[in-house]
C-alpha cells in the first residue's frame, strides 16, 4: 500500500467513554487526552449481549451476530444440550484482513480470534486463546514471542485468590504485549491492529479501586492506564499525521452493584426444569422446560423439534415470550427494576444466521450484572467481581476531525464503515448484507 | 501380556497421525461402540469412508494435542500391548520431545515417499541415536502417491539409510507403506509385491523390550537403604541381569565382595529378581551399601573410571562455558565434574560441525565430549548398557543436558 | 514382566527416588482410587512402613464413607495421619454455597498450604494421571511449585531416563507424581490384582456409581450398574475410546470453561 495511508487500530478492552475521559482530564492519561483535543471522540454503543467476543466480531467483520453467527462466549447447538465454545472457526463471515489480501496486516490480541489462521502478514490470537502454538500465525513467530514471555492472557484466577498476585501478573502480561507489539512494529504492514485487554480484566476486579481514592490499590488501577498512555504515546509517535489512528473499545464498564441470575428466575417461575438429583448444567434440562439462558443473558426458547426435551409447541412460542417478558419487566431489587431493556430477536438481529440467535436478550439496569448460571439457587447475590460490563458506553477515537461519515453515535458493528471512509472507501466492505439494521448494536 | 512403547517421529506432514489411526483401525484396538457409531455416521461399510472419518476425529484430537507435550495411545496385537508416545513435531520443542522419546523403547521414522527426507526427519533421527534409541523401524509412507513404485522407495530408502548409517543407527527393516490405504501396516500389500519383509505390526512384534537385558551381567545401582527392624535393606533397580539369593557380588567403588541374604518384597517372597523389578536386598556381611553403590558380579563389572568420552546434547537456554563444573548423574551416582575438552561442536539438525576444540555449548547443540569426574564412577559404553551408558548433566538442580558414552576408556 | 509389573516397579522406583532425594516428605491421601493405589505403592515401596506423614485434607464435606475408610485403614495400616483442616474458614462457615472455587481453595489449597509451612515439606507424593486432563499431559513426574503454588509449566527442565529434577529452592517444594503413566483402567486393573480395598461408592448402587469421590455435595454419580471391579472394569473397556474421545473435549472445554468462570463470563 505505498503511499497510502496507513491504519493502526488500537483496542482498550471494556474501556467506558466516561473513564477514558476522566483519567485525560486528570492527566493519568497525557497522551489520549491530547488526541481527543485534536481528534474525534464519540461515546459508541457495544453489540447485544456486550461481551467480547461478539463484538469484536462485529467490530472486525462490521456484521451484527445474526451474520457473523458469534452470539457469546457459548452456544448450545440445535438437536443437544451440550455447551459449545464458538471460536474463531465459527466466525461465518470474513473479517477485514481476509477481504484485504493485497495489503499486509500485523493483527495482535484482538479476541475471538482463535485459531490462528493464514494471513498476509502476522496474527496473534486473543481471548479465549489456550494455547501459543496455535494461536500464532505465521509459526515462526513463536520461539520470538516465547523469547519476551508473550502470555495471551493474565490468569485471571489469581485475583481469586490473591489481587497483589493478580496484578503483579497483570502487568507482567502487559509488558509482554508492549514487547510484541515493538517487536512486529518493525515489520512490513499497512494495517496494525493491537488490543490491551488487560483493562478489561483489570476493571472487572478492582473497578471499586478506580471509584474510591482510599483504596489500596487505586495507585496499581492507575498506573496500568498510564502504562496503557504511554504505550499510545510511543505508538502516535511513529506514526505520521496522515496515518489514520483509531483507538476504541469494545464495550464499557460499570460499578457491580449485584449479580442478577436469569435462569434462577426461569427455575423459580417454573419455566425452566432440571432433573432430579443431577448436577447443574445444560445437559440435565428436563422435558417440561419452556426456556433456558445462556451467559449473559440470553433467552433460548426450549421448542419441540429443535431441542432433545424440546417443550414449547412452535404456535405457543408467541406467548411463551410474552410471559418471559413481563417477568423479567417486573423483576425488582428492593423496589428498584433490574432489567433496562428486553429485546425479542427480530429486534436487534437480521441475517442468514437468525435461527442461532437468542430469542430474547436481556440488558440490565446499571449496576446489574446479569448471568446465567443454572446453579446459583438465588437470584440476586455478589461475588468478588466490582465491575461489570456495559452495553452504552463504549468508545471510539479518532486522531482526524471534522468526519462527516461517523455517526453520532455510532456502534461497534459501524467500525469498519468508519475505517473505510477514512480510507476514502472500497478497501473495506463491510459484511453487512442489511443496511439501516440496528444489528444487534441497538442504541437506547 | 508383554508391552513396548515406542514413538513415531519425523517431519511433521509425513503422516504420523494417519499412521496411528491406521495402527488403532487395523488392529481393531477401538471397542465396537465406537466403530458402530462411525458407521452409523458414515452410512456404509466399505471401510474406506468409515477410515477416513476416524481420521478426521483422530486428526481433530490430536490437533488439541498439539497442547499436549507427549500424550500417549494403545494398541495390542496378538503378540504385546503397544504404548504410543505421541510427540509434537516443533523445532522449539525438542526439550519435550526428548522428554517424550527418551522413556521410547523403539521408534518408527516415517519418510513422506514423494518428499523425501527432510531436515526435520534428521534432527529427529539424530536425537534418537543421542538417546540410543537402537532399535528404529524405518516406513516410507504415502507410496500410494508414486504409484508403489519400487524405484522410488530404493531411492528414498537408500537416501536415508546413508544418513541414519553416518549417526550409527541401522534400522531393522525398511517397509514401504500406505498409512492411508492401509497398504504393509497390518495388511500385506498386493500393490507392493515387490517388498520382501514383514509388515510394519510383524516388525513391531519382531522388537525387543528392555527386559532382555537379564541376560546381561548383574547391575543394580542403590538408591537408597533403610533400616527396618534391625535389617539393613538397600533399595534400588536391577539395571541388568539378575538376582537370586546366595549370590556372591560385588559393590562399587568399595570394591567390597559380599553375598545376597534375602531378596526382600512386600508381602511376598522371592529367590530371584529380574531386571527392570524394585527390589530391596539384605547382604550377608557387615557391608554398609550406601545411595549411587552399584551392585555388580564380580570380574563382569563395568569400567570404574573418572575419565571418558560422550556425545552430549545441550538443551538449556544458557550457554555452557568450557570452566563450568556440572554435576553428573548416571544412574543414581552423582558426582561433580568438568568437560574438558568439546572435540566437535555440531548443529543437531545438520552435524554440520560449528567448530572444532570448543569452548562453548548452546541450546540444542550437541558436542563430542571428554569428561572428567572428580570421583571414579561405574560406567559402561552405550551400546553395551544403556542403563548405565547414558546420564544428564544438572545445573543449579535442573537437568541441563543428556549425554551417552561413547568411549567409558576415556581419551579417543 | 507384564504391563502392570512394569507400572508397578517404576511407580516404586519414583516413589523411592524422591524420598531418597527430599527425605522430608509427605503423601496426599484423598482416599479416593487413584491415592489409595499410590498408598497401596507406597506400602510396598517401603515394605509396609511409611516412614513419612498421610496428609487427607479434609474439607469436611467429605462423604461418610470416605471418612469411614479412612479411619479403618489409617489404623490397619498404621499411618502417620495428618489431618488437614482449615478450620478458620471452617468457623467461618466456608462452604459450597459461598461459591465452589472459593470453597475448593480455602479449604483444599489453603488447608495444604498450611500443612506444608507447618512441617516444613519438601515434596509432596499426588496420585494424579497423564489422562486425567489436558494440562496434566504437560505434567512432569517430578513438578515444582513455587511458594504461590504456581506452576511453570512452560519453563520446565527436562526429564530423561528417569533422572529427575532434585533439590528445591528453600521457598518451593517439589510435586512428586509417581502414577502419571497410569491409565483409569490400569488403576482398575491393579486395584483387581492386588485385591485392593476401595470406598464402596464406586460401586453401584440402585444403577448409580461414582468415578471420583469428593466432597458429597460437589460430586455427582454416573448411571452405572457395574458393582464390582470387573464389571468396572469391562464398563471401561468398553467405553474407552469413546470416553476418551469425549474427554479430549471435555479437556479443552473444561478449560474454556475455567477462563470463562474466573472472569465471571460463566
Amino acid at each position: 500500500m505505498n503511499g497510502r495511508a496507513r491504519n493502526i487500530i488500537i483496542g482498550l478492552d471494556g474501556v467506558p467513554y466516561e473513564l477514558l475521559k476522566d483519567l485525560s482530564d486528570s492527566g493519568v492519561m497525557p497522551n489520549v487526552g491530547a488526541l481527543i483535543q485534536k481528534g474525534t471522540f464519540r461515546k459508541m454503543s457495544s453489540s447485544i449481549p456486550e461481551v467480547s467476543s461478539v463484538a469484536w466480531s462485529s467490530i472486525i467483520t462490521g456484521a451484527n451476530p445474526a451474520e457473523h453467527g458469534i452470539f457469546g462466549f457459548t452456544d448450545i447447538p440445535p438437536n443437544t444440550y451440550r455447551l459449545s465454545f464458538p471460536n474463531f472457526d465459527n466466525l461465518k463471515v470474513t473479517p477485514f484482513w481476509e477481504k484485504d489480501n493485497n495489503s499486509k496486516h500485523v493483527l495482535l490480541n484482538i479476541p475471538a480470534t482463535y485459531p490462528a489462521r493464514k494471513v498476509n502478514g502476522v496474527l496473534i490470537s486473543g481471548f479465549v486463546a489456550l494455547d501459543l502454538e496455535k494461536a500464532v500465525y505465521p509459526e515462526d513467530l513463536i520461539p520470538n514471542l516465547a523469547e519476551i514471555d508473550y502470555k495471551i492472557d493474565v490468569d485471571s484466577e489469581k485475583a481469586h485468590r490473591s489481587l497483589e498476585l493478580f496484578i503483579k501478573d497483570l502487568n507482567r502480561t502487559n509488558e509482554a504485549r508492549i514487547a510484541a507489539y515493538r517487536h512486529l512494529w518493525v515489520k512490513e504492514w499497512d494495517t496494525f491492529m493491537l488490543v490491551f485487554t488487560g483493562t478489561d480484566r483489570l476493571m472487572h476486579f478492582l473497578w471499586d479501586a478506580y471509584e474510591d481514592e482510599g483504596h489500596k490499590h487505586n495507585a496499581d488501577f492507575k498506573n496500568f492506564f498510564k502504562r496503557i498512555d504511554e504505550s499510545i504515546g510511543e505508538i502516535l509517535s511513529r506514526v505520521d499525521d496522515s496515518d489514520n489512528v483509531i483507538i476504541l473499545s469494545d464495550h464499557g464498564f460499570e460499578k457491580l452493584e449485584m449479580d442478577v441470575y436469569v435462569n434462577t428466575v426461569l427455575i423459580k417461575g417454573g419455566m425452566l426444569k432440571l432433573k432430579e438429583g443431577a448436577a447443574s448444567n445444560y445437559s440435565n434440562i428436563d422435558h417440561g422446560t419452556k426456556a433456558f439462558a445462556l451467559d449473559p443473558a440470553r433467552i433460548y426458547i426450549n421448542l419441540k423439534d429443535k431441542y432433545p426435551r424440546g417443550s414449547v409447541d412452535p404456535k405457543d412460542k408467541k406467548s411463551v415470550i410474552h410471559d418471559i417478558i413481563r417477568r423479567f419487566e417486573n423483576l425488582l431489587f428492593e423496589g428498584t427494576k433490574v432489567i433496562r431493556n428486553i429485546y425479542k430477536k427480530e429486534e436487534v438481529y437480521r441475517g442468514r444466521f437468525m435461527d442461532m440467535a437468542p430469542d430474547i436478550v436481556l440488558v440490565g439496569n446499571k449496576g446489574f450484572n446479569l448471568k446465567a448460571s443454572l446453579a446459583s439457587g438465588e437470584i440476586f447475590s455478589k461475588g468478588v467481581f466490582t465491575g461489570k460490563h456495559s452495553q452504552h458506553n463504549a468508545f471510539i477515537l479518532i486522531n482526524k476531525k471534522e468526519l462527516i461519515n461517523i455517526p453520532e453515535y455510532p456502534s461497534v458493528s459501524d467500525v469498519i464503515g468508519i475505517i473505510n471512509s477514512l480510507n476514502g472507501g472500497g478497501q473495506w466492505k463491510a459484511n453487512s448484507t442489511t443496511e439501516n439494521v440496528p444489528a444487534g448494536t441497538a442504541r437506547p | 501380556m508383554d508391552s513396548l512403547k515406542f514413538i513415531i517421529v519425523g517431519h511433521v506432514d509425513h503422516g504420523k497421525s494417519t499412521l496411528i489411526g491406521r495402527l488403532l483401525y487395523d488392529t481393531d484396538s477401538l471397542p465396537h461402540d465406537r466403530i458402530e457409531e462411525i458407521r452409523r455416521k458414515t452410512g456404509d461399510r466399505n471401510g474406506e469412508r468409515e477410515f477416513a472419518y476416524l481420521l478426521d476425529h483422530l486428526e481433530e484430537e490430536r490437533q488439541q494435542g498439539i497442547t499436549i507435550d507427549t500424550t500417549q495411545v494403545f494398541f495390542k496385537t496378538n503378540v504385546r500391548q503397544y504404548v504410543i508416545i505421541d510427540a509434537p513435531g516443533h523445532v522449539e520443542f525438542v526439550k519435550n520431545m526428548v522428554t517424550g522419546a527418551s522413556q521410547a523403547e523403539a521408534a518408527i521414522l516415517i519418510i513422506d515417499a514423494a518428499e523425501g527426507v527432510k531436515e526435520q526427519t534428521k534432527r529427529h533421527a539424530y536425537i534418537l541415536s543421542i538417546l540410543g534409541i537402537s532399535q528404529v523401524i524405518v516406513v516410507i509412507n504415502k507410496m500410494d502417491l508414486v504409484g508403489y513404485g519400487q524405484d522410488r522407495f530404493n531411492e528414498v530408502r537408500d537416501d536415508i539409510l546413508r544418513f541414519l548409517g553416518s549417526i550409527g543407527i541401522r534400522p531393522i527393516s525398511s517397509i514401504p507403506i500406505s498409512a492411508k490405504n492401509g497398504e504393509n501396516v497390518v495388511r500385506v500389500s498386493k500393490k507392493m509385491k515387490w517388498h520382501k519383509g514383514p509388515v510394519l505390526v510383524k516388525s513391531l512384534d519382531l522388537l525387543k523390550s528392555r527386559i532382555i537385558s537379564e541376560d546381561k551381567p548383574l547391575l543394580l545401582p542403590i538408591q537408597d537403604v533403610y533400616k527396618m527392624d534391625d535389617k539393613r535393606i538397600s533399595v534400588g533397580r536391577i539395571e541388568t541381569g539378575n538376582l537370586a539369593v546366595g549370590n556372591r557380588v560385588k559393590i562399587l567403588p568399595s570394591g567390597q565382595i559380599t553375598e545376597i541374604c534375602s531378596i526382600e518384597y512386600y508381602l511376598q517372597k522371592k529367590k530371584r529378581a529380574f531386571a527392570g523389578e524394585s527390589i530391596g536386598i539384605v547382604t550377608r556381611d557387615s557391608v554398609f551399601l550406601n545411595r549411587g553403590d552399584i551392585v555388580c558380579e564380580a570380574e563382569k563389572e563395568p569400567v570404574f573410571t573418572d575419565n571418558f568420552s560422550a556425545n552430549i546434547f545441550w538443551l538449556t537456554k544458557e550457554d555452557f562455558r568450557k570452566d563450568e563444573r556440572l554435576t553428573i548423574r548416571c544412574a543414581t551416582q552423582e558426582t561433580s565434574c568438568k568437560i574438558i575438552r568439546i572435540g566437535r561442536r555440531m548443529d543437531s539438525s545438520s552435524l554440520e560441525v560449528i567448530e572444532e576444540d570448543a569452548c562453548i555449548l548452546k541450546n540444542l547443540e550437541v558436542g563430542e565430549v571428554v569428561i572428567e569426574t572428580k570421583k571414579p564412577i561405574a560406567i559402561k559404553d552405550y551400546n553395551d548398557v544403556q542403563e548405565l551408558g547414558r546420564f544428564v548433566f544438572a545445573r543449579d538442580n535442573d537437568i541441563c543436558a543428556g549425554g551417552i558414552i561413547t568411549n567409558s576408556r576415556g581419551k579417543v | 514382566m507384564n504391563y502392570l509389573d512394569k507400572l508397578e516397579n517404576q511407580s516404586i522406583f519414583i516413589i523411592r527416588e524422591a524420598y531418597a532425594q527430599f527425605r522430608n516428605v509427605a503423601m496426599l491421601w484423598s482416599i479416593g482410587k487413584d491415592s489409595t493405589t499410590l498408598l497401596w505403592l507406597v506400602r510396598k515401596a517401603f515394605f509396609g512402613k511409611i516412614p513419612f506423614p498421610v496428609v487427607h485434607l479434609d474439607t469436611s464435606y467429605k462423604f461418610n464413607e470416605i471418612y469411614e475408610f479412612r479411619e479403618r485403614y489409617a489404623k490397619e495400616w498404621g499411618l502417620n495421619l495428618i489431618v488437614g483442616r482449615n478450620e478458620e474458614a471452617l468457623s467461618l462457615k466456608m462452604g459450597p454455597e459461598k461459591g465452589k472455587f472459593e470453597c475448593c481453595t480455602m479449604l483444599k489449597t489453603d488447608a495444604l498450604k498450611k500443612v506444608i509451612e507447618k512441617y516444613k515439606f519438601k515434596a509432596l507424593y499426588l496420585a494424579i494421571r497423564r489422562d486425567e486432563h489436558g494440562i496434566r499431559a504437560k505434567e512432569r513426574i517430578f513438578s515444582p511449585r513455587d511458594e504461590d503454588f504456581e506452576w511453570d509449566y512452560k519453563n520446565q527442565p527436562p526429564e530423561l531416563w528417569d533422572q529427575y529434577k532434585t533439590k528445591t529452592r528453600t521457598e518451593e517444594h517439589i510435586r512428586v507424581h509417581p502414577l502419571l503413566g497410569w491409565r483409569e483402567i490400569d488403576i482398575w486393573e491393579y486395584i483387581k490384582r492386588e485385591k485392593l480395598p476401595i470406598v464402596s461408592l464406586y460401586y453401584s448402587k440402585r444403577g448409580l456409581r461414582y468415578r471420583s469421590i469428593g466432597c458429597a455435595c460437589c460430586c455427582n454419580p454416573v448411571k452405572s450398574n457395574a458393582d464390582t471391579v470387573d464389571k468396572i472394569i469391562n464398563e471401561l473397556k468398553t467405553s474407552r475410546i469413546s470416553e476418551r474421545s469425549g474427554r479430549a473435549q471435555d479437556k479443552e472445554s473444561a478449560y474454556i470453561m475455567q477462563k470463562l468462570r474466573s472472569l465471571g463470563y460463566m
